[in-house]
């Protein structure tokens, strides 16, 4: 085998996972990611100094958290990890990077996104108040930084985070004030039988309730947020019940969202395919069994093609490496380093989680309803405080067929974090005044820097260069 | 089949400066386009009004330009967000000091007075964070700029209020002649008129080129960069005559930074490509200008296909082999300051077959046979 | 500016670093993000560029963007991924100029 440039950007369970199998095989892979150290979002380490076990941490995940950690680190040397590096660009077969805050430039034969994914949000009044975060966040805060991110916090949207960090939240002496599902009770029981006999996972979710239930935290069904309280700060959460009653709970800190969507920025500077997941209700990557994107050379895995939590993520990283090697394989016929039964072996396990993938989504629906909803004076796009009236307004006037016109026209969407956050909410409001279904709006397009720059970093290699 | 007087090839800032000079004139017309309008260089490009260091060709059209610009809310009922704040382009060393010299010799000779040459106190007092390395400037307080998609649009959205029709996305073929009218292949049917302009931008090339009249034209994609909001710090849009960079922060605050740096054009798949590799020095470029750079944070960068013509000014004129064409294209990325005046000359030809501006330098004739490549 | 929002639950034996949000000292601890460092003595990172009020960080993952803050010597860091260092001084209000819409 010829030695291939292979990279992984991205060092969560699917970016470790595959790393390892491809260093197993004799690669060195190298290992790109933003971080100070491997984990991903997930399995995120904390800083060094700090002293709670993965018990504390990671929670039932953590004998896969110490497991993965453990391999990776022992792997040290066969993988060439470079943490501390954005990749901001990718030009045909080739990364731009600030690795460390300097600009540098990788080639690569083979190329795998393991980008992961962030919290999916629908903006509702008072949501840029400081004590607003998503799920996620509030429990990196918790995971990372061992800070709550108030003294006493609401959780509320419709996300397998939701009950879990509430969980967590409680357990590490934070006081939860309530946990408010938009789920409908009788949604969330069709969904039940799908989500416990699907494994592990489900029952995960029985516990975080019941530990809830335990501290007498109040959890709701079938809610609908309906504004922040408070004007410089949380200082109240108002939202209305099943029947539409109007209830406030006071708290200094609320964390929301509505299940995962992917960070697929890099893929789409790849130049990869995009299919309209209608389960999940949005835009994924197109990835064939083996974890191929459209383009060749270029592979995905993990959260940032399609959502499907850690365990899936792992696996299709295994997977992904194993399509690396086949395919490096092809080049050199001859050396046929057996991948067909492990990828098979792989596309079993990943098919064998499809139902619990369904029930899922089944059981957290996006609420699609409450982007369309959003009052016309609420801030729609917070890089820009561009209100969702003023969107809606831009459209009505100049009439845009799809969002990326409609973010030329009214700004949405084109601040620092390029629509990340009020994309799919956007893609909503432009579907209901246009009168189409949402995949009809299409999906912003990713610009490059993929995240913003300093100017700084180039302008040093500048002078270092002259 | 549908007809008009006039069927104009290309949404651009050109080609809707057209169709609302057309019908302010009472004739019909179609625009085709094959995106939408404002797609390409009329929407991405950096929005400078400019008459500072034009092509000496170029400056009578754009001093009638800069005249429209003037009234351009009384002439698209929008102010397209055109700011006066000035232009100006620096010496930053020896070359660029020279360069002036000459500048100023030939502006003399021509008899123009409009750009001034600023002494470093006045430049300083006037850009006062720009680097203090600079020797001086050329200086035009009334030029500025404007917001390129919008401008477009409302020339497009004025054109149409008066009755223009606009058909987008629709493609175009190259104009067949059919007795004593053209005609012109869409993807919507074939259109019929007396006249058929050529506002195609980095594709007019391909238009003239069926019509038997090829011409050198490149498809070129300048790049832009926008920075996140910073505190007002610069006024006027700057540039250098030792270095590539045009440079100019929005009422917003954000700061956009050009200057010509091309990325890769793909006109077959209507794509741009930035190419970051050629962008570090424009940012080396900008920090030495401007050091309160060193703080900003680049957020997007972009860049838009735009046809380049060899001795870097466009073809504005009739056809040489087909009567009633009339060809406006090939802009080299400084058309959009010459938007407003661009649709009154072809209007002009239209009407009457002259304009009282001087448009010979714009022949395409220029590029005829091995004319062009023993000349150059 | 309102009090501290972040509460921290554990590993608060941690080194001291010592940094300024607004020129005042405030008790950072080795590990913490420059966002934890700041929030956990006062109540925003920044104001909105548009006047629509304060803002305190949002995804804490690298994404949203919205919690770079300026340091008196003009870097601008990202604070939710950026470690809190001895002596960095963090300026939380509007950039003269900015505020208005």
């Amino acid at each position: 085998m010829r030695a291939e440039r292979v990279v992984i950007v991205g060092a969560g369970p699917a970016g470790m996972r595959a790393a390892l199998v491809l260093a197993g095989a004799g690669l060195r892979p190298v290992v790109l990611d933003e971080a100070p150290a491997s984990g991903g979002q997930i399995y995120r380490r904390q800083p060094p100094g700090f002293t709670r076990g993965h018990d504390a941490l990671y929670g039932f995940e953590a004998g896969r958290a110490r497991a993965l950690h453990d391999a990776f680190d022992a792997a040290d040397g066969r993988i060439d990890h470079r943490p501390g590096t954005l990749v901001w660009n990718i030009e045909g077969r080739r990364l731009q990077v600030l690795h460390e805050g300097a600009p540098q430039t990788l080639e690569f034969d083979r190329l795998l996104l393991a980008t992961g994914a962030m919290d999916r949000v629908i903006p509702f009044p008072g949501w840029t108040l400081p004590g607003v975060y998503t799920l996620g966040g509030a429990q990196i805060a918790l995971k990372h930084q061992a800070c709550a991110i108030g003294r006493r916090v609401v959780f509320f949207g419709a996300s397998p985070l939701l009950p879990l960090v509430a969980a967590q939240y409680a357990a590490a002496g934070a006081e939860v004030a309530a946990v408010l599902d938009t789920t409908p009770m009788r949604a969330k029981l069709a969904a039940a039988p799908g989500l416990l006999t699907g494994g592990k996972t489900g029952w995960k979710g029985v516990v975080y309730l019941a530990r809830l239930a335990a501290r007498r935290i109040p959890y709701r069904h079938g809610i609908t947020p309906v504004e922040v309280l408070g004007e410089e700060s949380v200082e109240g959460f108002a939202y209305a019940d099943a029947r539409g009653r109007r209830h406030e709970i006071a708290c200094d800190a609320i964390a929301f969202g509505y299940g995962l969507k992917s960070e697929w920025q890099l893929a789409d500077l790849a130049g990869c395919g995009f299919a309209f997941d209608a389960g999940n209700h949005q835009w994924r990557v197109v990835a064939d069994d083996a974890g191929r994107s459209t383009v060749p050379g270029v592979y995905l895995a993990g959260d940032g093609t399609r959502i499907g939590g850690a365990d899936l993520a792992e696996i299709a990283g295994e997977r992904a490496a194993r399509a690396i090697l086949a395919d490096l394989s092809d080049i050199d016929p001859g050396d046929d380093l057996g991948q067909g039964a492990a990828l098979a072996a792989c596309a079993r396990r990943i098919a064998g989680q499809a139902g619990l993938r369904r029930a899922v989504e089944r059981a957290f629906p996006f609420p699609a309803h409450l982007a369309r909803a959003i009052p016309d004076d609420c801030i729609l796009c917070r890089c820009e405080a561009v209100t969702a009236g003023e969107f809606r307004a831009a459209i009505a006037r100049l009439g845009p067929h799809d969002v990326n016109r409609a973010k030329a026209f009214s700004r949405v969407g084109m601040g620092r974090c390029q629509g990340r956050v009020c994309g799919p909410a956007a893609a909503e409001i432009l579907a209901v005044v246009r009168g189409v279904g949402v995949e009809e709006a299409g999906r912003l397009r990713s610009q490059p820097p993929v995240k913003p720059v300093p100017i700084a970093a180039f302008a040093d290699a500048a002078e270092g260069a002259a | 089949m549908r007809s008009a007087d006039v069927i104009v090839i290309g949404g651009g800032i050109h080609g809707c400066s057209t169709a609302l000079h057309c019908r302010l004139r009472g004739l019909s017309v179609i625009v085709v386009e094959k995106d939408h309008v404002a797609r390409h260089a009329s929407g991405v490009n950096a929005g400078g009004v400019r008459r500072l260091n034009r092509h000496p060709a170029e400056i009578p059209l754009a001093m009638a330009s800069a005249a429209l610009w003037q009234r351009i809310g009384d002439l698209v009922h929008d102010d397209c967000g055109y700011r006066q704040t000035g232009q100006i382009r620096v010496a930053e060393g020896a070359p660029g000091l020279a360069a002036i010299a000459e500048r100023r010799r030939l502006m003399e000779g021509l008899g123009y007075t409009h750009e001034r040459w600023i002494e470093p106190d006045e430049l300083f007092a006037l850009v006062p964070a720009i680097a203090r390395h600079c020797l001086g400037a050329l200086y035009i307080a009334d030029d500025g700029y404007a917001d390129p998609t919008r401008t477009t649009r409302a020339f497009a959205r004025r054109a149409a209020a008066l009755g223009a029709e606009f058909l987008a996305p629709c493609r175009a073929g190259p104009p067949r002649r059919a007795g004593s009218v053209w005609q012109v292949p869409t993807d919507r049917g074939t259109l019929s008129g007396a006249h058929v302009v050529n506002c195609a931008g980095a594709w007019g090339g391909a238009i003239a080129a069926a019509l038997g009249e090829p011409v050198p034209i490149e498809p070129i994609a300048p790049m832009m960069l926008v920075t996140a909001r910073m505190a007002p710090f610069v006024g006027p849009v700057v540039g250098s005559f030792d270095r590539m960079i045009s440079f100019k922060q929005a009422p917003n605050g954000t700061v956009v930074i050009g200057g010509g740096w091309r990325g890769r054009a793909e006109p077959d798949t209507n794509r741009a490509h930035v190419e970051f590799g050629e962008l570090h020095r424009l940012i080396h470029t900008t920090v030495g200008l401007f050091p309160v750079m060193r703080g900003a944070r680049i957020t997007r960068a972009w860049a838009g296909i735009e046809g380049a013509m060899p001795d870097a000014i466009p073809v504005i004129g009739p056809s040489t082999t087909a009567p009633g064409v009339i060809h406006a294209f090939g802009f080299s990325a400084h058309g959009f300051q010459l938007g407003p005046i661009g649709g009154a000359i072809v209007a002009d030809l239209v009407e009457s077959g002259a304009t009282a501006l001087p448009i010979a330098p714009f022949a395409i004739a220029r590029f005829a046979g091995q004319a062009w490549r023993e000349a150059s | 500016m309102s009090g501290p929002r972040f509460r921290r639950l554990a590993e608060t034996g941690r080194p001291p670093v010592p940094i300024t949000v607004d020129g005042v000292p405030v008790a950072a601890m080795q590990g913490d993000t420059l966002m934890t460092a700041i929030l956990a003595a006062y109540g925003r990172l920044r104001v909105s560029d548009f006047g629509d009020g304060p803002r305190a960080g949002f995804c804490l993952m690298g994404a949203c963007q919205d919690c770079w803050v300026r340091l008196a010597d003009g870097r601008r860091l990202r604070a939710c991924t950026t470690y809190a260092e001895p002596g960095m001084a963090v300026l939380t209000g509007a950039e003269e100029g900015t505020d208005a819409r």
